[in-house]
C-alpha cells in the first residue's frame, strides 16, 4: 500500500474520531483523505458484495430497506446512513469501516448514489449491483432534466457492474440496452392503473432511444406503466421480480410479490411499492432467500412505518414526505391522500407541506 | 375575431412549464375580445403551415429532442421566413430559439445544422448544466426581463445575440443573449417568462391587435407587474 493511501486512511479515521468527540458527523474527514490521497477510494479493497442504489426518488428509502434486510440475514453492512452521497461523504463512511491496511470490514458496502455524483466515484471503484429505480423531473432548474440525468448516470454504468432496473420506466430500463445479464423489476396491471396519461407533460411519449412515438398499454403513473415503441420495438423487459397485487381492506394493507410474497405494508402508494420491490430484489440478487427478505422487510417497514403516524386531539395523521420540485413525487402523495377513504369521510382543510433540505 | 396561436412541438419541447406562456397568451388576447384557436404541431406531423397564424410559440426540451425539430422544421422554412418577414409574432423560449441559427456543436463535436435565419451559434457539453437567474436587458428599448436559464451550451459565434445579460447569479458565463427579427424573439429565459415578464406579454398582445386592426384595451394585471418588479429588485440586489 502506498504511503499516501496509508496517511489519508489515519488522517480520515483521526478526523472522524474528533468529529465524532464533539458530535459532529460530516463528510469533513473524507475531504481531509481526498487532499491526501486523490484516488484514496481505488486503494481500499471491497468485500465481493457491493450494491448501488440511485434514482430520483426513494434512494433513501430502499438503501435502507435493503441494509435492514441483509442484516437481519446476517451479513454486516457498511453504509452511508446520513446520506452523505457525495464523494467525501463516501470516503468518510468507507474508511472509517476499514482496517488500516484499507479492507473494509464489513461483508457488504452499501452505497445511496447520487445521480451526479456516481460517475466520479465510481471511477475509482465499480459497485457489483447497481440499482435504478426511477428518473423523474426533479428539482430540474438546479440538477438538470432527466435526459442529462439519465446520461450522466450513463457515465457511472461500467460493463462489469449488474445493473438492476425498473422495467416500467422507459428512461431507466433504457440502461439494459445490450446488457444481457441485466435484472428487472417491475409491477404488473394494478387496478389504480389508468390507460391515458392523464398528466400536463408526458414524458413517455417518445422513446428514449429512437425519439419515435410510444404507445402505452397501461400507466402505473406518469411514464411509468407497459410501454412499446412504435419505432424501433424497444419495449418494457420481462420483469425477474414483480409486483403481483396489492391489498387494502378493513385498516390493513399489502403487497404481494411474485404471486406469493406477501408483505404488509403501512399504505400501498406506488411509489413505496417499487421502492420495497426494489429492495427485495437486490436482496435477493444478492443471495437472500426470497422468504427471507419478504418476511424481514414486512417487520421493518411496519415498524418504520409507524414514524410517520400521528395524533393530533383526536384526529389520525399521517405525514408524507415529498421533495420541492418533484411534481411526480408530489403527485404520488396527494394520490395517497385521495385514495385514503378515511379522508374522504372527514376532509382536511389544509395539506401541509414542508421542505426537507438535502445534503 | 379569432386569433391563431401555433403552438410547435406541445408535447416534444415542453420542459419547464413553457406552455404557461400560451395560456398567459390566449388569456391576455380573450381577454382583449379575441376568440383563440391553438394549433398544435409535433414532431410526427408531416405539414406545418404559418400561414394564417396571429402568433407562434416554441419552447425548451431536451437539446437530442430540438436537435430533432431543426431537421423537422428545416422542411417548413421557406413558410416560417415569410411569416416572419409579415410581421407575425413569435417567441422562441430557453433552448429552442438555438435551432434559429447556423447550428449547435454537440458535446460529440458534430455539428447539428440550424435554419440559418440567424448567424449564432451555439457549443454545448455534456458535463454540467448553466443554470441562473438573470437579467436581461434590450439596449434599443430599455426594457429589462427577468427569468431563470437552464443550458447545455454558450454561443460559439454571439453574431446577432442582442440583449446584454446585466445580472447573472449561477454558472452562466454569457454576456449576449436573445435574437430579433421583425416581431420574432428568441431568448434563452425557461418557463412561464410572459408571465414573469409582463411587458413582454404586453407587446406582443399590441402586436396582435395591431395586426388585426383591432384597437389595443388598456387592462391591467396587477399581480404579474408586482411579480416583475419584486423579482427584478431582488435580483439586482443579490451578489452574483
Amino acid at each position: 500500500m502506498k504511503i499516501r493511501a496509508f496517511t489519508a486512511i489515519l488522517v480520515c479515521k483521526v478526523v472522524r474520531g474528533l468529529a465524532k468527540l464533539f458530535g459532529r458527523g460530516s463528510s469533513l474527514p473524507g475531504k481531509y483523505a481526498l487532499k491526501i490521497c486523490p484516488d484514496i477510494l481505488s486503494n481500499l479493497k471491497l468485500p465481493e458484495l457491493s450494491i448501488a442504489v440511485t434514482g430520483s426518488n426513494g434512494k433513501t428509502s430502499t438503501v435502507e430497506m435493503i441494509a435492514h434486510v441483509l442484516k437481519s440475514n446476517g451479513l454486516k453492512v457498511a453504509y452511508n446512513k446520513e446520506g452523505s452521497n457525495q464523494i467525501e461523504g463516501v470516503v468518510t463512511f468507507l474508511v472509517g469501516d476499514s482496517t488500516m491496511g484499507g479492507k473494509v470490514k464489513s461483508d457488504v458496502v452499501l452505497l445511496e448514489a447520487d445521480e451526479r455524483y456516481s460517475r466520479h466515484i465510481f471511477k475509482f471503484f465499480h459497485p457489483k449491483y447497481y440499482v435504478i429505480n426511477n428518473l423523474y423531473r426533479d428539482q430540474m432548474t438546479r440538477n438538470g432534466h432527466p435526459e442529462f440525468i439519465k446520461s450522466i448516470i450513463g457515465q457511472a454504468v461500467y460493463d462489469d457492474m449488474t445493473l438492476i432496473l425498473n422495467a416500467d420506466d422507459p428512461l431507466v430500463a433504457s440502461f439494459g440496452k445490450d446488457r444481457p445479464g441485466t435484472i428487472y423489476f417491475g409491477a404488473d396491471r394494478l387496478p389504480t392503473d389508468k390507460e391515458t396519461n392523464e398528466g400536463i407533460y408526458d414524458d413517455g411519449k417518445y422513446c428514449p432511444i429512437c425519439k419515435k412515438p410510444m404507445t402505452y398499454e397501461y400507466y402505473h403513473y406518469n411514464h411509468i406503466g407497459k410501454f412499446k415503441c412504435t419505432g424501433c420495438g424497444f419495449e418494457r423487459h420481462a420483469t425477474d421480480h414483480t409486483l403481483t397485487s396489492t391489498k387494502e381492506e378493513a385498516g390493513k394493507a399489502s403487497i404481494t410479490i411474485d404471486g406469493k410474497y406477501e408483505i404488509p405494508v403501512f399504505f400501498t402508494g406506488i411509489y413505496h411499492c417499487y421502492n420495497i420491490l426494489a429492495a427485495f430484489t437486490a436482496s435477493v440478487t444478492s443471495g437472500i432467500a426470497p422468504e427471507k427478505a419478504a418476511e424481514s422487510l414486512g417487520g421493518y417497514i411496519l415498524r418504520s412505518g409507524r414514524i410517520s403516524d400521528f395524533t393530533l386531539g383526536k384526529l389520525d395523521g399521517r405525514l408524507l414526505l415529498s421533495k420541492h420540485e418533484n411534481s411526480v413525487s408530489y403527485d404520488r402523495s396527494i394520490d395517497v391522500v385521495v385514495s385514503d377513504k378515511r379522508i374522504l369521510r372527514r376532509p382536511c382543510s389544509k395539506i401541509r407541506t414542508c421542505r426537507r433540505s438535502r445534503r | 375575431m379569432n386569433v391563431n396561436i401555433l403552438y410547435l412541438y406541445p408535447d416534444f419541447m415542453s420542459l419547464y412549464g413553457d406552455n404557461g406562456n400560451v395560456r398567459i397568451l390566449t388569456k391576455r388576447l380573450e381577454d382583449q375580445g379575441f376568440e383563440v384557436s391553438i394549433i398544435k404541431r409535433t414532431i410526427t406531423d408531416t405539414d406545418i403551415s404559418f400561414e394564417d397564424v396571429d402568433f407562434v410559440y416554441m419552447g425548451s426540451g431536451y437539446e437530442s429532442n430540438r436537435n430533432l425539430t431543426a431537421k423537422h422544421l428545416a422542411q417548413f422554412k421557406d413558410s416560417l421566413i415569410k411569416a416572419i418577414d409579415d410581421g407575425v409574432p413569435m417567441l422562441f423560449t430557453g433552448n429552442s430559439y438555438d435551432i434559429l441559427g447556423k447550428g449547435i456543436t454537440s458535446p460529440d463535436g458534430s455539428f447539428v445544422e440550424g435554419l440559418g435565419i440567424f448567424n449564432f451559434t451555439f457549443k454545448e457539453q455534456l458535463e454540467k448544466r448553466y443554470t441562473g437567474d438573470v437579467i436581461l436587458k434590450d439596449n434599443e428599448t430599455g426594457h429589462r426581463y427577468v427569468g431563470f436559464v437552464n443550458r447545455a451550451g454558450v454561443p460559439e459565434i454571439d453574431e446577432d445575440l442582442i440583449f446584454d445579460a446585466i445580472k447573472v447569479i449561477g454558472n452562466i458565463p454569457v454576456k449576449k443573449d436573445s435574437v430579433r427579427r421583425n416581431n420574432l424573439l428568441g431568448i434563452s429565459l425557461i418557463g412561464p417568462v410572459l408571465l414573469k415578464n409582463p411587458r413582454l406579454a404586453e407587446d406582443f398582445v399590441k402586436t396582435v391587435c395591431k395586426r388585426k386592426g383591432t384597437e389595443f384595451k388598456e387592462i391591467d394585471y396587477p399581480h404579474s407587474i408586482k411579480s416583475h418588479a419584486k423579482t427584478r429588485k431582488a435580483l439586482l440586489e443579490t451578489d452574483a
